[in-house]
């Protein structure tokens, strides 16, 4: 290029004027007309004469500016340059700074996604920044952070790649409309515990949003970590770029708009507003969330309106402070929002996965179902994802399986494929050396052993630790029926993480297999581990055998082995209150009190139950209607409702009471097989004989005396009526009421 | 998936922008840039032949989407066209620059700008020349600059961009021709004496 001309020589004002007003001349005359205007300035003529001679020659920019290259043209590159690792697939979404493909991972032929940050954007970043930053983020390992897999410059395009886990992101998920309170809570958890993560190794999101939100089968995944953090260096790519951030504004903080220095707090903010769009449905900074959601609990509001506050020290720390404070807020009683199955769809569509190989990662993008009364075939366990990044860890995959296949065959309780047939499953349908996808595993198992639950799980890095995460799956329908928390244990002694693994799958397995826990243990709820899930069991037995005071000592002693299992505290609770003074009970109220937002919504309403009917018969009522809402999907609708309507139900409301009974009666005639009808026939008899008739209480007492003979655990108390149920229908007044409340 | 966000804070940045907040301006150019670069994007594959870019049509769906219909004070709309023109003008230079680095052959399609109807094979290069000479005619006239980008990447009339500007639409067809003309001789100066074909 040559140095600048058109103001060298002359004063570019004259020039300028000369050139205007030659050209209002006719061409003819210019060259004349512009001579004796310069009147002998020699550079003043030379400028204006080269200038006409441009205009006269110049069809410069008069057509119209091209357009820039499109998607197919990244895809080009990226194909032609990474085509020895990923074969690239259907371009799967696209926004102004990145294009995203569907892939295939050539050496494990697995489904990934490929990001491509658009050449534009790359110069503006510089291709040493973006790998350098990148690799902060690929430090990150979280069951709610999607991993990083592989990052790199393909010949000028800057990609990074993840792993297809299939879902929808929370956007295309809100297109739906807004999220139940539930839903919304498992989210909003999983995103904090995300965001806890990475601010507890110092990296800040920066670009919390619905689109950087993948939700599968219910859970959330964050993904975008330390993109957004990325600045465009300086000195290359131009000067508008200077100041340019690859963020979102209508989730940016006050702080980070103002371009101020940011910290985690800026990711708390952009929660809080994400919760606020999740719950309402829209971004709106302004709209009262507790007038358009009444169904949310206002601990929960609350929490939102502190994370977004404009003042920067009035919000919760970082995401571990979010978490703390979303797991104290109450769980919701309101009825669920429950999201219709036929509605759920996928922005990712899995019809892609035949383009890039048979192999998909993961199916289950329907969300969690009830858990199963029966399960209708054995269960089959898997081997674990590698997830690590390390081969030499592969082992642990087979190991975990191997491990938890055993302990479940040493319960006696569940029906288990052996190991070697789930292997020979798996290995048949693959050539091997390959790493089959969660839903291949699924199919594999089903096909090859007859298996009705899969249980499969990945493990992945965290810092020296590994992380150990376990899926229960529906064998048929391919359906999560529950995600366990993950377990983490250090590298160097991993039996640990394998015990309890083993512990918590048991545990799961067998709640999930005793319909008698149907909605008490939801799909997010920890499971016990199974020694503290026997004593459960067998507290709960002597609970419907009425024997209240060997119940309760059975539960609190479940409660001890495994403190995270509410339930038990619970049912010890109201086992006492059925057998001891209430002053006594207030500890254990206290305690179940405390822990009251990792109850699932039944067992809060059960609890609410007993607690409020010696005092306010509508309310019982209206929690009893909703218990049998939530434990319909168990088939466990009649028998809830009924427990409070005897003990409410004065004379005078007899007859509605009847019907309840009748109804109690009819589900424990539907309901014939051992232990699992001796829940409703105990209630049937409760029913009947505290709604005054002594001969129907005479008959369902001995149907449970018959029935409670079935089950093992009940089988060493003589059969018969139990001692506690009194057929008479005037109960002495001392007789502590099964809310302990009311006797005196 | 285009992260669109709300008019009013769009509007909001304009207004601040108008008030000389540079940060202001610099968090508004982004955002112009990424609708215009997926709008533009679309166009292609609307008319997958030829590069008919629509650049005005490009500009004003992209004012309508982050701004919206509603009134608001002309001078922040002119800011608005400022930045969208300058946008495009980025969008151009960013792509042909990396084409020059890379030069990899296959890969990224040429987007090549048809600077001078006399030589259809003009090299990419010449969207970096007249980028490069863009900065030295702001040096003379900042103003023939910003007609440059307003009618040339942003598509505008004369009456949009005497309007933005502020100025008349003689002006602003005597700034055009002057703005032309003086790139030319910038761009290439070999016309003067005998060319020297650069390729």
């Amino acid at each position: 290029m040559t140095p600048p001309e058109g103001s060298g020589g002359a004063d570019w004002a004259r020039v300028a004027e000369l050139f205007e007003r030659a050209l209002d001349l006719p061409a003819g005359e210019r060259a004349a007309w512009v001579e004796s205007a310069a009147a002998g300035d020699r550079a003043l003529l030379e400028e204006v004469r080269g200038l006409l001679a441009a205009h006269d020659r110049s069809g410069l920019l008069d057509g119209p500016a091209p357009l820039p290259p499109g998607p197919e043209a990244l895809r080009e590159q990226l194909t032609e340059t990474l085509a020895d690792r990923y074969a690239i697939g259907e371009t799967l979404g696209e926004g102004g700074m990145a294009v995203v493909f569907l892939a295939r991972e050539i050496k494990h032929d697995r489904a990934v996604v490929i990001k491509a940050l658009r050449p534009e954007v790359a110069t503006w970043l510089g291709a040493d920044r973006f790998l350098s930053e990148i690799q902060i983020a690929a430090r990150l390992s979280h069951p709610h952070i999607l991993a990083l897999i592989d990052s790199g410059d393909a010949d000028g395009v800057l990609y990074y790649v993840m792993p297809y886990v299939g879902g929808e992101t929370l956007r295309g998920r809100l297109e739906d409309g807004p999220l139940g309170v539930d839903e919304a809570r498992t989210v909003l958890r999983d995103l904090a515990d995300a965001l806890a993560h990475a601010h507890r190794n110092q990296i800040v999101h920066r670009d919390l949003k619905p689109e950087n939100v993948l939700v599968v089968g219910g859970h959330a995944f964050l993904m975008d970590f330390g993109v957004a953090k990325l600045r465009p260096a300086t000195g290359e790519g131009g000067r508008t770029a200077e100041g340019l951030l690859i963020g979102t504004p209508a989730y940016m903080s006050p702080e980070q708009a103002a371009g101020a220095r940011v910290d985690s707090r800026a990711d708390v903010f952009a929660w809080g507003l994400l919760a606020r769009e999740a719950l309402l449905g829209r971004l709106s900074r302004d709209a009262s969330l507790s007038a358009e959601r009444p169904d949310v609990p206002l601990d929960l509001v609350h929490l939102i309106e502190t994370a977004t506050r404009e003042d920067v020290a009035a919000r919760p720390a970082d995401g571990a402070a979010i978490l703390a404070a979303l797991e104290a807020t109450t769980t919701s009683v309101g009825a669920p929002a429950e999201r219709e199955p036929g509605r759920w769809r996928r922005l990712w569509p899995l019809g892609l996965v035949g383009v890039v190989g048979a192999i998909a990662t993961v199916l289950l993008t329907r969300p969690s179902g009830p858990l199963l009364d029966d399960t209708p075939g054995p269960v089959a366990v898997s081997v674990f994802r590698n997830e690590t990044g390390d081969s030499t860890l592969t082992t642990f995959g087979r190991m975990a399986g191997d491990w938890i296949t055993q302990g479940l065959q040493e319960t006696g309780r569940i029906k288990v494929v052996p190991w070697p047939m789930a292997l020979q499953a798996l290995d048949g349908a693959v050539d091997s050396g390959q790493t089959l996808g969660a839903a291949s595993v699924v199919e594999a198992l089903r096909a090859g052993t007859g298996a009705g639950t899969v249980v499969t799980g990945a493990y992945y890095a965290v810092g020296q630790d590994l992380r150990f995460q376990v899926e229960l799956i529906d064998a048929a329908s391919g359906t999560m029926l529950g995600a366990l928390p993950a377990v983490d244990a250090p590298r160097d002694s991993i039996e640990r993480a394998m015990q309890l693994l083993r512990q918590r799958v048991m545990g799961a397995l067998a709640v999930q297999a005793d319909d008698r826990l149907a909605g008490t243990v939801g799909p997010n709820t920890r499971p016990p581990t199974y020694e503290a899930y026997r004593l459960f069991e067998r507290g709960i037995s002597l609970y419907n055998q009425l024997d209240y005071r060997a119940a309760t000592s059975s539960l609190l002693e479940a409660w001890n082995a495994d403190t995270t299992f509410l339930p038990s505290l619970v049912h010890a609770a109201r086992a006492m209150l059925n057998s001891a003074p209430p002053a006594r009970t207030d500890s254990l109220v206290r305690a179940i009190r405390g822990r009251q937002a990792r109850l699932t919504a039944i067992s809060i309403s059960r609890w609410s139950t007993s607690r409020v009917c010696s005092s306010d018969i509508q309310k019982a009522l209206s929690a009893a209607r909703q218990a049998a809402e939530l434990a319909r999907p168990a088939g466990r609708a009649i028998t809830s409702p009924t427990r409070p309507w005897p003990r409410t139900g004065r004379t005078k409301r007899w007859p509605r009471s009847a019907g309840s009974i009748r109804a109690a009666g009819r589900c424990a005639a539907g309901r014939p097989t051992g232990s699992r009808s001796a829940t409703a026939t105990t209630c049937w008899a409760t029913s009947t004989r505290s709604s005054g008739s002594p001969a129907r209480c005479a008959a369902a007492t001995r149907r449970v005396g018959r029935r409670g003979s079935t089950s093992p655990a009940r089988s060493r108390r003589p059969a018969g009526p139990p001692k506690s149920i009194r057929c008479s229908t005037r109960r002495p007044r001392s007789r502590p009421t099964p809310t302990g409340r009311r006797a005196r | 998936m285009a992260d669109v966000p709300a008019p009013g804070y769009i509007t909001g940045l304009l207004a601040r922008a108008d008030g000389g907040d540079n940060a202001a301006i610099e968090e508004l150019f982004p955002l112009v840039y990424g609708q215009l670069r997926l709008a533009a994007e679309y166009a292609l594959r609307r008319e997958a032949t030829g590069h008919t870019l629509q650049a005005t049509a490009l500009v004003h769906e992209a004012y309508l989407k982050l701004v919206g219909s509603g009134p608001i004070p002309a001078r922040n709309r002119a800011h608005f066209l400022g930045i969208a023109a300058r946008a495009m003008r980025q969008i151009l230079v960013d792509h042909a620059r990396r084409r020059r680095a890379g030069k990899r052959g296959g890969g990224v399609r040429a987007a090549t700008l048809d600077i001078d109807p006399a030589d259809p094979a003009a090299p990419a290069d010449d969207v970096i020349a007249l980028d490069d000479a863009l900065d030295r005619l702001s040096a003379v006239s900042d103003r023939l600059r910003r007609v440059v980008e307003l009618r040339f990447f942003a598509g505008l009339s004369e009456e949009e961009i005497a309007e933005t500007l502020g100025v008349t639409t003689r002006t602003v067809q005597r700034d055009w021709a002057k703005a032309r003309a003086w790139l030319y001789r910038e761009m290439y100066p070999a016309d003067d004496r005998e060319a020297d074909d650069p390729t």
